[in-house]
């Protein structure tokens, strides 16, 4: 069989599975799978881009176009960045952001979406397969991304830690307080 | 999912975009590209069912090149002594794998844009089911089609937008030196 066909076969046991499988078509998929090499990895390489589309779901809001964003998000980021080591110590030295009232965990499963308020105001949107911790203290609030993608949306006036790298011990970031921003956190 | 599958996921499939340079720049025919790719695929997933490589991207270059050495011996084209001169190692490509981590923004970016080349319709269904995140039943009603036109678009925009995020585009600029061993003609019988 050709590659091509192989393709497209897996395309369709994709497609498929993306709106569900009876019990049946289930021992089928595990057969052709089984079948052969080829057969597994155009799956899987399917399957991954397929999956990999599920980021879209960030463009559903409408002023959350990349196109849009990404000028806004940029300069924050790289300020952000700049101010990374003076966070470090602030995290370190200033107790009020450090004694948490309480951090909550928000999490979505791959394919959901989920939006939070905190009790600041601080919008949280939560694209999918996305983990966070969120708490809010007496001079900021406190957004850890561990996993996934979300957005953070707020006018108040008191700034943000924000930590997006959980693999390099979450040292914190700090989003200095433009009045209503959005910025972007990418994790992965 | 199972472990070997997470494996080639994560570590193997990020490399498609060199890989499929790699191929574009030792095999002249276009046309089978795709087909020395997943054939590429094949072997590695089997190898590493048997062991894990520990350096992904040599390993699956290796295994590109052996493969495309087979292919040339049984075309019987070129002598086998002469597939040692090729520009084989000649792989300059070996720069860090910036493609394995393309940044989350890019990364946004690059499936907006793989999505805008969909042709309408699938591009159509494929913003409802994603971007909208309606089930497939829901795509149907809202475009008034049945569920079975949505399943093929489905697959349809599946196997584009893998073509597209594989980094296809990207190659064309290879495409004057994907005849090198043409231009050396000791190689060629």
């Amino acid at each position: 069989m050709s590659v091509d066909e192989t393709e497209m076969q897996a395309a369709q046991w994709l497609a498929r599975e993306d709106r569900g499988l009876t019990a049946e078509e289930s021992d089928a998929l595990e057969l052709w799978l089984g079948a052969s090499s080829l057969n597994k990895v155009a799956y899987l390489r399917l399957k991954a881009s397929w999956e990999r589309a599920d980021r879209l779901a960030a463009l559903k809001r409408p002023g959350l176009r990349v196109s849009e964003r990404a000028p806004m998000a940029v300069p924050a980021l790289v300020a952000a960045g700049l101010v990374l080591m003076l966070a470090g110590s602030a995290w370190h030295f200033w107790p009020a952001f450090r004694t948490t009232v309480d951090t909550r965990p928000y999490a979505t499963a791959i394919g959901q979406k989920q939006e939070v308020r905190l009790s600041d105001g601080t919008r949280l949107e939560l694209n999918t397969n996305t983990r966070v911790r969120a708490s809010v203290t007496a001079t900021g609030r406190i957004v850890t991304l561990d996993e996934g993608e979300a957005y953070l949306t707020w006018c108040m006036t008191r700034p943000a830690l924000l930590s997006s790298m959980p693999g390099t011990g979450g040292s914190p970031i700090w989003a200095p307080n433009f009045p209503s921003t959005v910025l972007a956190m990418m994790c992965g | 999912m199972v472990q070997i599958d997470d494996w080639f996921v994560r570590e193997v499939l990020p490399l498609e975009a060199v890989l499929t340079r790699f191929l574009q720049r030792n095999w002249r025919n276009e046309a089978e590209i795709n087909d020395l790719r997943q054939e590429t695929y094949a072997r590695v997933y089997e190898a590493a069912q048997r062991e894990r490589p520990v350096l992904v991207k040599p390993f699956l270059f290796q295994v590109a090149r052996n493969l495309i050495i087979d292919r040339l011996r049984k075309q019987s084209v070129v002598s086998l002594e002469t597939v040692a001169d090729f520009d084989w190692l000649n792989v300059s490509d070996d720069r860090p794998s910036s493609e394995a981590h393309v940044a989350a923004r890019q990364e946004l970016r690059l499936l907006q844009t793989a999505l805008d080349e969909l042709p309408p319709r699938c591009r159509q269904v494929v913003v409802l089911r994603k971007v909208e995140g309606l089930s497939q039943k829901e795509v149907a009603a809202r475009m008034g089609v049945t569920i079975e036109t949505v399943e093929n678009q489905v697959a349809k925009g599946m196997r584009l937008l893998a073509q597209a995020l594989g980094g296809r585009r990207g190659a064309v600029t290879s495409q004057s030196r994907r005849f090198n061993f043409l231009r050396k003609p000791r190689n060629v019988r």
